[in-house]
């Protein structure tokens, strides 16, 4: 079986630390962002492009941050979802991939119908946290959850032998 | 696609986990075949066939839904 384009076993581990440190983070981003204050970062991004409200469009330049964090979160939850997500299984095997597949599938289906239903729905400023969230999470954690749980549904198919 | 993987097992008195091991993949792998919920590759037929000393197409049959 050609699992080339997946990780180690052992990294899963690493990846749900980081993602459960990425959700928690987040949630906490977007709920109540105050919280946070005690961990922001000012410093100076580079940037490839930046656009702010009051000035115009700049390209290669450094761009002033109040906060990091939600750079941070981002890179946590897709270094950790990916971990989770595309590490191969303890007995990896064609069955178990094509599993993986339907399941890439699905969750590919689903966010994308999201994200045409967030934009037929929601409007205003939340539409651009909305879309953020359909961006870097959804579909990750909607194929991690479909995946396992048809992993789990083999594992329990035990059979007359 | 039908198969008889259940009967030539049971003649060579194999657990669906020994047949797993010896051709390398999971157990559930070789219970989803039995069960018809998935049709295995070219290489895997094979070596199911090797193993049982039967050729493919004594093992898996085409059904007419095919």
């Amino acid at each position: 079986m050609n699992t080339r384009n997946l990780l180690p076993h052992s990294w899963r581990k690493v990846g749900w630390i980081l993602s459960i440190i990425g959700i928690v983070l987040g949630l906490l981003y977007l709920f109540d962002s105050s919280i946070l204050s005690a961990i922001n970062v000012h410093c100076k991004m580079p940037a490839i492009v930046v656009n702010d409200v009051f000035t115009d469009i700049e390209f290669f330049t450094l761009s002033r941050k109040d906060s990091i964090l939600d750079e941070i979160i981002v890179v946590l939850l897709t270094v950790g979802l990916v971990l989770v997500g595309f590490t191969r299984e303890r007995h990896e095997d064609e069955y178990i991939a094509q599993l993986r597949l339907e399941s890439l599938v699905w969750a590919t289906y689903v966010n994308l119908a999201l994200i045409v239903c967030s934009t037929l729905f929601v409007y205003g400023a939340i539409y651009l946290t909305v879309m953020v969230v359909l961006l870097y999470f959804t579909q990750m954690s909607l194929f991690i959850i479909k995946f396992r749980v048809a992993m789990y549904r083999l594992n329990r198919s035990r059979n007359e032998e | 696609m039908k198969n008889r993987i259940r009967v030539e097992r049971a003649e060579l008195g194999l657990t669906q986990e020994q047949v797993a091991e010896k051709i390398g993949v999971s157990r559930q792998t070789i219970n989803a075949i039995e069960k018809g919920k998935y049709a295995p590759s070219v290489v895997l037929a094979l070596k199911l066939a090797r193993l049982f000393g039967k050729r493919v197409d004594d093992i898996f049959e085409l059904e007419t839904d095919d």
